[in-house]
């Protein structure tokens, strides 16, 4: 029977390694080196021998002097280890940290003007086309989007950088690069090469199924981050950043790391109520130090007659406690719970009196509290709106505090013309990237479109990487080209935002594979990261009745009830 | 309560597609599948499972999205179990809103081509934009009479769009053909350029200044005066197309006023005052009431004895046809019972042939013949009168003579006695050419210059028609020189007149039988007899007294005299020109007949016109200023005019007598002769100025009327002040139909108005 | 303009002010008896062309020419606006040819059809948010398909539980054809809830003739009478919310062709000055 459909081979995992280059010679002279030899083989499934993860999500990078490898701001997916030659990191505080432009960042190629008008004809009439020649290839060009050859960037004069900027030094035989990739969270600092060197580059992939198995390894990322990153992450927050060296580090050694639930159980099961949750600070206690959410997101509860009310939630860069300090240690009046994984530091009350609190005074400066800070109905009052508790609560409860682009629909300006649903579709080659339903609280609807989550669980599991971040605004995209159809994202996003579909070639006739079965891929909205005007949702609603805001926040959520 | 209606998590909802172009067709009934219609519009159900070929035969390939394989897998033969359940696929709600647009708009556009690119006649049926005013509907069939594009093509109309002419201008040429307002038709107020301009200019320099209404200023702001489009379409002013009753010529009194800047808000409030209204020129007649009502009449019964006091004013003033103006009635009925008198008086004859004075005593040797021996002198002869030198202005020996005579004083000179001599043959080959041929004699003395050969011939016509000039002229030969022809021919053979027998010479009278005093008592006697035909044959003269009023050869003698050029005018006084001496005999007031008493001569440029009746009324001509009588005086108003009584009282309302005036004003030389013959509102003459003339104004004896006499009635209230109430917007003269005087007024009466009327000169 | 009662202000005042001052312009040039039905009709056409424009606006997503809420706006109050334009246009009369009535019925069609749309879209949807549950329109079949199995479900039930046939006789007599496909539409759109409350009616009179097992179940069906009539509701309304643009949008084209034969008509019968 005719049966339009192109035959191929199913995609698996490591279809497509991290790099072609790999020899088996790499591979023996890795097993030599510490930390690799001395891992225990035995712990690791046949499946997925260690060999087999340094083969395939692994590949060797060599490096001249002032070749940047990490960007501070980026969204990077893998780690790096040093086998020879030294880095420079950089330990700027923020304000005076290099400007984008010494770092050359890119831009991400956006469509320009006849390319995004050229859609309303280019566009295929059949849904979900996909070319089947790209597929087929495996996507040899592909790489170059997630890691692999990308232009290199580097620092034209690396002795000026290093006056002008106070830089540490990490020598061959360490890690970096691990906490974002493995905390989901932007790279902290700026890492350039000084010298001649090589890098391993492992995919964080790869690099969780080494920790799983070897405990030594685990240690020493952690024991790692405390020396390297928490100066530069406490930096990051305004409390600290006008403290001087010795006083950050006094601080560095004061500070605890703490990690709260299970790290890759995602907030998935949202059946569990509030009690269930892990106890960070407890309502009523006297604090015990500042608290800094590094990574996931907390929740802000207040007891209330006998259960207990959500008035807010703090996400990674946001602080708890300093007020009750700053006051002469007065008892918490809210408790902080971890929603799924959390991860903080916690410094402690002697050294934030002492540092902070005391310093605050000396220099007249206001605290300056972060953008984020949960609206609490003292300051709500203050700015003269309200986001109601029930409205609240629901955003928590639904776990939409994620969300750094939700589409929050106002059903009551909304008269459900699907504009947003078209407009979507021609910024897709004719596919509608999200459904127009969703939970729904009084008149709001979050809409089942993909909210980009601060913490995207989304990429836990994705055998190939497929699923990544964008390296500039962080969007969360699919890479078409990489996907193989294994739909663990799909089930694994707790918010029914990634679909699987069976996608077509140019006649419109289903691709399958060797047994008749169609081949499927995940597919969601990408914020039209390759559209000129940013999402075309927003931007088609005739009624300004959709909006992508973001819910870590409560900041655009007021605006838009109170409009 | 029962369970929620929808799950969102992929598996239980299916990807809503809005945009594609159709939809399951089992969606209505409520379990569509889940891949789908093609977007061709085909149920492509058979593609969610094709069994693939396995070791052991076939198994089901059914994806989990699409149900997930069956447990009983695909028939031997490799075909799906599953019995196919395929549906017509229906059209997505944008795929129906897209055919329902795309069919309206091409249905609109098929149906307005056809009824475009089809028949002239369908399409101006469809497309006419309204009916016509009901004057217009009697008159108009089809549409093409005004709009000449009506029979055009679909092609020919996509052209008028890129067709840079005014498409508006060509149409009004059709309008023109009933409606002629003249060659400058659609120039504003249909004047010609240049008296426009200077009309501009006067009203300009004259212009009052002050803040015009809001509006006006505001669209002269915008869009400034529209006269400045030169050539006006008529369709800027007149929109037809507006229904039945739709009044064609309203026109708001701000339109005026965008060009007509100098600014006021209404008729009682800036409106200009009048200037000696309704007094534009001076009356052809003319008539002061003031000294007849309050002198002449009043003394009747002494100085008039049979003389008509008029009762009202409709003893003189009858109204039109029109009822628009109220002109005099004939001479007879309003003036002859006091004025006939006048044309009775014998002394006021004057002679038209006389014998030239010459002194008997000194020619007694010389060879003249018979020659009367001299009387008194009749009025008007001094040395001979002026009719007679035309007659001799083409002899040669008379003229040198008589200039001779003229010249040398001393007595007794030889010249002079030639010069006599030749003067008295003159005057007799005059008379005989006159006794012999007449008519000819007339035509061929009488100076070309005497206007043209019509004017000449009625004036010989007039002298000889009856003949009774003739007749006179044979009378008077008769008794001056019995035997005229003999002499003549003597003379011409240049014999003696007479064989000398003797020696003494016998003076010439004796051979006549006639005694001097027989010939004294003859001429007195003869000074009654026949005077009948006004001729008067007397001792040396041949006097004319007029028949009475309206005397033919008076009559046209004035109008040939007046037709000649620069007559009024004397050339220089040493050399008194015959016609300006006649022209000046019969047009002094108080002397002669006294014609030019009441009648009043106008000069038209260089063509000269006697005013021998009062305006006619019916003047074809648009004037600036509309008035009518009709809707003024009530019973005028009622139409019938014979029993039309119109109150003294009534038209005193208007009219009131000028007793200011001095009757020396009234009755000015100034008045009679050569008044510049502009007739009112359509001034082609700019720079007439007659009714800024204080006798012009003054010569009828009413003051002038004053606008707030206007003002009582023509509020916004009451009578209506609007612009277009008292004056017209095409000023000119036009043979048009759509002029409102010959709209009012029967035709016919309106060309017998035309046919009689002298005045007719006036309006060219 | 961060709240939309500010935002109406604003654009209801500019309307406002556009509008007096067309009017006065048009006063004007007749004063000036300047050809106003060319300057007018050129404006209406062009404010047509642009209220058209939104639509193109809408298939153009992908570049940035502003959000479709400011076009929207936009629309609202210029399309607003031609109707001052419209009547000074045709000169305060009502046209009196065939073909210009035609032309203005078609503008007065797009026109109340725009108001009416507009109206609409802002009185329906609060009440869609506070009825039922909010449903995607091309779902709607699908829930009432399955509304009616489990009713049938619970009908059968009722048969296997007593020998009575009373509720599966009231079912095919009254519940079948409520349940077949969406049902009262107009007493919907007027906000009656009138068919609902007879059918309750309807089924509480059958209580008396009930075993209490039946009586239990059908009060279950009553619910899923109520959640029928919801989406009923909806259908109703968003139908409604869909349709008045099957109007709206094909009139509009249909007057633009119409107008450029007006144009060409006028160019040809009363062209230039």
């Amino acid at each position: 029977m005719s049966f339009g459909g192109s035959e191929l081979q199913r995609p698996k995992r490591w279809d497509k390694p991290f790099s072609d280059t790999m020899t088996d010679e790499d591979i023996a002279r890795l097993m030599s080196v510490p930390p690799f030899s001395e891992i225990d083989e035995s712990q690791f499934r046949a499946s997925t021998s260690l060999t087999d993860i340094l083969k395939n999500d692994t590949r060797l990078v060599p490096c001249e002097p002032g070749d940047i490898v990490i960007r501070k701001g980026d969204w990077g997916s893998s780690a790096f280890f040093i086998l020879s030659g030294r880095m420079r990191v950089e330990i700027e505080p923020p304000e005076t940290s290099m400007p984008a432009s010494v770092l050359g960042r890119r831009e991400i190629k956006r469509k320009n003007v006849f390319e995004a008008l050229a859609q309303l004809w280019k566009n295929h009439r059949s849904p979900e086309f996909r070319s089947v020649a790209r597929a087929e290839a495996g996507g040899t060009g592909v790489a170059s989007r997630g890691a692999g050859d990308r232009t290199r960037v580097y620092l034209e004069d690396v002795g000026t950088v290093l006056d002008q900027y106070r830089t540490a030094t990490i020598d061959s035989g360490q890690f970096f690069g691990e906490i974002a990739a493995l905390g989901r969270t932007p790279r902290v600092a700026t890492v350039f090469s000084e010298g001649e060197g090589e890098l391993l580059e492992i995919r964080w992939q790869g690099l969780r199924d080494i920790m799983r198995r070897d405990v030594a390894l685990r240690m020493y990322i952690e024991q790692m981050f405390r020396e390297r990153a928490l100066s530069s992450f406490l930096r990051t927050s305004s409390m600290f950043s006008h403290l001087s060296d010795d006083q950050m580090d006094e601080l560095c050694a004061a500070a605890e790391f703490e990690t709260f639930g299970q790290y890759d159980s995602a907030q998935t099961n949202r059946t569990d109520d509030i009690q269930s949750e892990p106890i960070v600070a407890q309502e009523g206690h006297y604090p015990n130090g500042v608290i800094l959410i590094r990574s996931g997101v907390a929740r802000l509860s207040q007891k209330f007659h006998n259960g207990h009310k959500t008035v807010g939630y703090l996400t990674p860069g946001q602080t708890f406690g300093y007020e009750e300090i700053a006051e002469g240690g007065k008892p918490l009046r809210l408790s902080l719970r971890a929603i799924g994984y959390l991860a903080v530091v916690i410094v402690p009350a002697p050294v934030v009196e002492t540092l902070v609190v005391q310093g605050r005074k000396s220099s007249s400066k206001p605290l300056l509290l972060d953008d984020g800070r949960p609206m609490q109905s003292a300051d709500a009052e203050t700015a003269g709106l309200q986001v109601d508790n029930d409205l609240l609560e629901f955003v928590v409860e639904g776990r939409f505090i994620q969300g750094t682009a939700s589409m929050v629909i106002d059903l009551d300006r909304c008269t459900r013309c699907d504009d947003c649903v078209r407009a979507c579709a021609t910024a897709h080659d004719n596919n509608p990237r999200f459904i127009r339903h969703g939970p729904i609280h009084e008149n709001y609807m979050v809409a089942n479109a993909c909210m980009h989550c601060e913490d995207p669980v989304c990429m836990i599991e994705c055998p190939t990487g497929a699923i990544h971040r964008n390296q500039l605004q962080g969007n969360v995209i699919i890479n078409d080209q990489t996907c193989i159809g294994c739909s663990r994202c799909a089930n694994n996003c707790p918010y029914d935002s990634i679909r699987m579909v069976e996608i077509r070639d140019g006649q419109g006739n289903l691709q399958i594979d060797s047994r008749n079965q169609p081949i499927v891929q995940a597919t969601k909205c990408d914020l039209c990261v390759d559209q000129i005007g940013g999402p075309a949702c927003q931007r088609a609603c005739p009624h300004d009745a959709l909006q992508r805001i973001d819910l870590r926040s409560l900041v655009s959520l007021r605006e838009m009830v109170n409009r | 309560m029962n369970r929620p209606l929808q799950d969102f998590s992929p598996g239980k909802s299916n990807y809503e597609r809005p945009t594609l172009g159709w939809v399951c067709g089992k969606n209505s009934e409520g379990e569509p599948c889940s891949i789908g219609p093609s977007d061709g519009g085909n149920c492509q159900v058979y593609l969610e499972c094709v069994p693939a070929k396995d070791a052991g035969g076939y198994i089901c390939s059914r994806a989990p999205s699409f149900g997930g394989m069956c447990e009983k897998g695909p028939l031997p033969d490799g075909n799906c179990r599953q019995p196919l359940v395929t549906c017509h696929p229906k059209r997505t709600l944008f795929g129906r809103r897209r055919v329902v647009t795309t069919t309206l708009a091409g249905l609109a556009l098929g149906v307005l081509l056809c009824t475009f690119g089809g028949k002239a006649a369908v399409r101006n049926a469809v497309t006419s934009p309204g009916a016509l005013t009901l004057q217009h509907a009697s008159s108009i069939q089809t549409c093409e009479s005004c709009h000449d594009r009506a029979a055009a093509e679909f092609d020919e109309l996509t052209d008028s769009l890129t067709s840079t002419g005014s498409v508006a201008l060509a149409d009004s040429e059709n309008c023109r053909v009933c409606h002629d307002f003249g060659p400058n038709a659609l120039n504003p107020h249909s004047l010609d350029a240049d008296v426009l301009a200077t009309l501009t200019n006067k009203a300009v320099s004259t212009g009052s200044t002050g803040t015009p209404p809001l509006l006006v200023s505001l669209a002269t702001q915008l869009a400034g005066s529209p006269m400045k489009a030169g050539q006006l379409a008529c369709s800027r002013c007149h929109k037809e197309h507006r229904g039945e009753f739709f009044d064609l010529t309203r026109m708001a009194d701000a339109q005026c006023q965008v060009c007509h800047t100098s600014p006021f808000h209404g008729f009682n409030d800036g409106h200009p005052e009048y200037s000696g209204f309704p007094y534009t020129r001076r009356t052809r007649i003319h008539f002061d009431h003031g000294t007849h009502y309050e002198i002449h009449f009043a003394n009747f019964k002494r100085i008039m004895p049979n003389g008509r006091t008029p009762e009202n004013c409709e003893t003189c003033h009858q109204p039109d046809p029109a009822h628009q103006t109220m002109p005099i009635v004939d001479y007879a009925l309003a003036c002859g019972s006091c004025h006939d008198e006048q044309f009775e008086n014998p002394l006021d004859a004057i002679a038209f042939v006389a014998l030239p004075r010459i002194d008997l005593d000194l020619l007694k040797d010389e060879e003249i013949g018979e020659w009367p021996k001299p009387g008194a002198p009749a009025r008007g002869q001094d040395g001979q009168p002026a009719f007679m030198q035309l007659l001799l202005e083409n002899d040669e020996t008379w003229a040198k003579a008589r200039r001779f005579l003229q010249l040398a004083e001393q007595d007794g000179d030889a010249a002079k006695l030639r010069a006599q001599v030749q003067m008295v043959w003159a005057t007799k080959l005059l008379i005989n050419d006159l006794i012999q041929n007449g008519e000819e004699a007339l035509s061929q003395r009488l100076p070309a210059s005497l206007g043209d050969a019509g004017r000449e011939r009625s004036l010989i016509r007039a002298l000889a028609g009856d003949g009774a000039f003739l007749d006179a002229v044979g009378k008077a030969s008769a008794e001056w020189f019995p035997h005229l022809e003999t002499e003549l021919s003597r003379h011409d053979a240049g014999e003696p007149l007479k064989p000398k027998e003797d020696g003494d010479g016998q003076p010439a009278t004796e051979s006549g039988d006639a005694s001097p005093d027989e010939t004294s008592e003859g001429n007195t006697d003869k000074l009654t007899s026949e005077s009948h035909s006004g001729w008067t044959v007397r001792s040396e003269s041949i006097t004319y007294l007029p028949t009475g009023h309206a005397d033919q050869i008076v009559q046209t003698l004035i109008e040939a005299l007046v037709s000649i050029p620069g007559v009024t005018t004397i050339a220089d006084a040493s050399q008194p020109q015959a016609t300006h001496q006649l022209f000046s005999i019969l047009t002094t007031p108080g002397a002669s007949f006294g014609c030019m008493k009441c009648h009043t001569v106008d000069a038209l440029g260089d063509t000269t016109v006697v005013n021998w009746h009062g305006r006619r009324q019916i003047s074809r001509d648009r004037e600036f200023i509309r008035f009518s009588h009709a809707p003024h005086v009530t019973l005028l108003a009622r139409g019938n005019t014979a029993e039309a009584v119109v109150t003294k009282r009534e038209c005193a309302h208007c009219h009131h007598l000028n007793r200011l005036m001095h009757r020396a004003e009234v009755f000015s030389q100034s008045d009679f002769i050569s008044r510049p013959a502009w007739d009112s509102a359509y001034v082609n003459l700019p720079e007439i100025t007659a009714n800024t003339d204080p006798h012009a104004t003054a010569t009828s004896g009413f003051a002038p009327v004053q606008r707030e006499l206007c003002g009582e009635c023509h509020t916004r209230k009451r009578a209506g002040e609007s612009c277009l109430k008292c004056h017209n917007y095409h000023v000119g003269h036009f043979s048009s139909r759509s002029s409102p005087a010959v709209h009012a007024a029967p035709l016919e009466s309106s060309r017998e108005a035309a046919a009689v009327t002298p005045d007719v000169g006036e309006e060219q | 303009m961060r709240t939309f009662v500010a935002r109406r202000m604003f654009f209801g005042s500019m309307l406002i002010i556009v509008a007096v001052l067309v009017l006065v312009a048009n006063a004007a040039l007749r004063v000036a008896m300047y050809h106003v039905a060319f300057v007018s009709g050129w404006f209406l056409l062009g404010l047509c062309v642009f209220l058209a424009l939104y639509n193109i606006r809408k298939k153009l997503t992908a570049l940035p020419l502003g959000t479709s809420a400011t076009w929207l706006q936009f629309h609202i109050y210029v399309g607003l606006l031609t109707f001052v334009v419209f009547v000074v246009h045709i000169d305060f009369r009502i046209p009196n040819g065939p073909f210009e009535v035609i032309l203005a019925l078609l503008y007065l069609a797009v026109f109340f059809s725009g108001v009416a749309g507009l109206i609409l879209s802002r009185i329906i949807p609060p009440r869609l948010a506070t009825r039922g549950e909010e449903v995607i329109f091309e779902r709607i079949p699908q829930f009432i398909r399955r509304t009616r199995d489990d009713v049938e479900g619970l009908v059968l039930k009722c048969i296997s539980e007593s020998d009575s046939s009373a509720v599966p006789d009231f079912y095919i007599r009254r519940l079948k054809p409520f349940f077949d496909r969406p049902r009262h539409y107009w007493s919907h759109l007027c906000h009656s809830t009138r068919p609902l409350h007879s059918l309750v009616v309807d089924i509480e009179a059958q209580h008396r003739y009930l075993s209490d097992v039946e009586r239990s179940l059908v009060d279950q069906i009553t619910e899923y009478v109520r959640t029928k009539d919801d989406l009923d509701y909806h259908h109703a309304m968003q139908k409604t919310l869909k349709y008045w643009l099957f109007i709206h949008i094909p009139l509009t084209y249909s007057l633009l062709v119409a107008a450029l034969f007006h144009i060409l008509l006028v160019y040809s019968f009363a062209g230039g000055s």
